[in-house]
């Protein structure tokens, strides 16, 4: 369906910067509750949307999926701001230079979005998975009912995930 | 099947099998194809070096790091080389190092704490979890190896390395019966039973604290929050938790998430909550004993749970072993409390309905164990009095359920009484006993009087029910008609 794809392609578009701005003004702190985490930004996002016109024609699945690519990108934003590596793409160094090198969980978060842009490109529905796992923080049962997939099956994928994942990581260090 | 299936299909399959017999499989199943071999047996690699930095949301990775302080790869202490990091927990960092003597070298998990939370108190509390692992020896518990201070002060903390995966995932990955779940409890169990016997509460129990090894043995790792029971007066008491310890709010007791007094049956919750994920994950486990353990085991009440661990491990192996277990359900009396308790200040009418539904059940419960010891009345008249109390029971569940109107709910199941008994006049007769109570409690004895009726028909010679039954029945009819 064509037409249904357009549309939702367009319900993804309207969607997109509201929840930016919620998921970028939740990671700033600017919320009364220092208890933030970022399923509970996918659940307000939910909210959000299930009430919003603009989520009408979303599924519950579908919304997460869609909360799930924003945290990423907003993670990853955050990331590369404190990145040491843009000071002149070198790994980052510290107090502690003279007796190793150092990789800062920033930097390593950057190294997995390259990954994941890698996996996508040859499972989307894969890279879906890690997103709501591993962005949006949500628990295997959660991730898995999001999917549709069974708890064995999220889990038998998610091994996978990781797996590939590391292992390209691994690569990024050699 | 395309390639990147037939790659994950057998990944999958390798990770069934022990590790040395792996890479054979993956060979045999990829024969001839070169790439997708080293593909698998890359991943497989990636697999057994530990995935865990990826179990944790990317949220808290970034969560109050800085670049400043960043994890210390390469970094030489002593005998220790930190190779790669591991995992951040609330307190510190954990990293994979070397731990070099002579020729030897062998891995081990080297625990720093973070930058910025050295204050005195939690200073004290990286000392307590040190002293906490060296009083503990058994082969289900992390050890302790070694501690010290980094350049800077910070102290650290050296402990076996555990490479395993957490043991709900790894019953899971290998679709395990809940009977090896069991078994393998009964190992956690015993490490927790360890700790208990050195006064030692582990206070966060869950999945990713309790993994398997390769060898398929159980190690219960961080004991990070840990307490030791003080025992001022010889016995071991209670402690309270300090302010600001993350707890995980799934496996934390009700007490706990109170911020009361912490004791070895909040353990004991957790290990019930624990249980419970891993019997669930086999759909064979129909076993009504398997959740009788998981019910009294996290019991809301830390005093109704199995008083000690050692009794949690009586029942689980009774269960395997095909025999009766200890824990009994909660009585209706008792449920019954719970919920006059919830709700005395919102409602004194359900409260009333409460109080004569029980007075109703108990009339039941007597008939039931009459109907045991009259050899004459036999089984069919105890199966009457047993379907009578589990209807009622039903109802009780039905009317206490939050928001429930009851009277809505009596109605309803009012016009069905005549047909669900159709050929247990006995058991509708003690039922009607109890609505006819029901009604004449909250003040409407109008809606008492057909059940009064009909029990009286009833009560006709031959009908069933016995002279005190039916005394009561005559009983009632008369405050009823009054």
């Amino acid at each position: 369906m064509r037409c249904d794809e357009q549309e939702r392609a367009e319900h993804d578009h309207a969607l997109y910067p509201d929840l930016r701005r919620l998921a970028a003004s939740l990671m700033r702190g600017e919320r009364s509750d220092h208890t933030l985490q970022p399923t509970a930004l996918v659940h307000e996002a939910w909210l959000r949307l299930e009430r919003s016109q603009a989520g009408a024609g979303l599924d519950r699945g579908e919304l997460l999926g869609l909360a799930a690519r924003v945290m990423r990108q907003v993670l990853t934003d955050h990331a590369r701001r404190r990145s040491a590596r843009r000071r002149g793409g070198r790994r980052a160094r510290s107090p502690w230079t003279d007796i190793g090198h150092l990789e800062a969980p920033a930097d390593w978060l950057l190294d997995v979005d390259a990954a994941l842009t890698e996996l996508e490109r040859t499972d989307v529905e894969l890279a879906r998975l890690v997103m709501l796992r591993f962005y949006a923080g949500l628990t295997t049962d959660e991730a898995a009912d999001a999917m549709g997939l069974s708890r064995r099956t999220f889990l038998r994928r998610w091994r996978f995930a990781k797996a590939w994942l590391q292992s390209r990581l691994r690569e990024d260090h050699r | 099947m395309s390639s990147w299936d037939l790659v994950q299909e057998v990944f999958a399959g390798a990770l069934k099998l022990g590790s040395e017999e792996r890479e054979r499989y993956v060979r045999k199943r990829l024969k001839g194809r070169e790439a997708q071999i080293e593909e698998v047996l890359s991943l497989l690699r990636a697999d057994s070096d530990g995935t865990s930095a990826l179990e944790r949301p990317a949220f808290d990775h970034l969560k109050g790091t800085s670049a400043e302080e960043a994890p210390l790869l390469g970094l030489e202490v002593g005998p220790y080389r930190l190779e790669s990091f591991l995992s951040s927990g609330g307190m510190g960092h954990v990293y994979r190092a070397t731990h070099s003597r002579g020729d030897l070298e062998r891995s081990v998990a080297f625990k720093v704490l973070r930058r910025g939370l050295d204050t005195d108190a939690l200073l004290a509390r990286f000392h307590r979890e040190q002293r906490t692992l060296a009083a503990l020896d058994h082969e289900g518990i992390v050890r302790f190896l070694d501690a010290g201070a980094l350049p800077d002060g910070r102290p650290f903390l050296v402990m076996e390395l555990v490479d395993g995966e957490p043991i709900t995932e790894w019953c899971a990955a290998r679709e395990l019966p809940w009977r090896e779940r069991a078994t393998l409890f009964l190992e956690v169990l015993s490490a927790v039973q360890h700790a208990h016997e050195k006064l030692i509460v582990h206070r966060d129990l869950k999945p990713s604290h309790v993994l398997v090894t390769s060898a398929g043995r159980t190690k219960l790792l961080d004991f990070g929050v840990a307490t030791l029971l003080r025992s001022d007066d010889g016995s071991a008491g209670t402690t309270r938790i300090g302010g600001g310890i993350p707890l995980t709010p799934r496996y934390a007791s009700p007490e706990q998430r109170r911020g009361e007094p912490v004791t070895t049956a909040s353990d004991v919750y957790s290990l019930g909550v624990i249980f419970e994920e891993l019997i669930e994950g086999d759909e064979g486990a129909r076993v009504a004993d398997l959740r009788r353990i998981v019910a009294k085991a996290r019991h809301e009440e830390p005093t109704r749970r199995y008083p000690t661990v050692q009794s949690l491990v009586r029942d689980v192996r009774l269960c395997l072993e095909g025999r009766p277990i200890e824990a009994r359900p909660d009585s209706l009396g008792y449920r019954a409390m719970l919920f006059l308790r919830r709700n005395v200040w919102q409602s004194v009418s359900a409260a009333a309905l409460l109080l004569a539904l029980i007075t109703g059940l108990v009339g039941a419960e007597i008939g039931r164990q009459r109907a045991l010891s009259e050899a004459s009345r036999g089984w069919g008249a105890h199966l009457q009095a047993k379907s009578a109390s589990r209807y009622l029971e039903d109802l009780l569940a039905e009317v206490t359920a939050e928001g429930a109107d009851w009277e809505t709910i009596l109605i309803r199941r009012e016009e069905s009484l005549d047909r669900q008994f159709d050929e247990h006049p006995e058991t509708e007769g003690l039922v009607r006993l109890a609505f006819a109570r029901l009604w004449i409690e909250r003040g409407r004895p109008e809606r008492a009087r057909p059940h009064l009726g009909r029990i009286a028909e009833l009560t006709a010679p031959g009908a069933g029910l016995s002279p005190a039954e039916a005394r009561r029945a005559e009983e009632l009819i008369a405050r009823g008609k009054l």
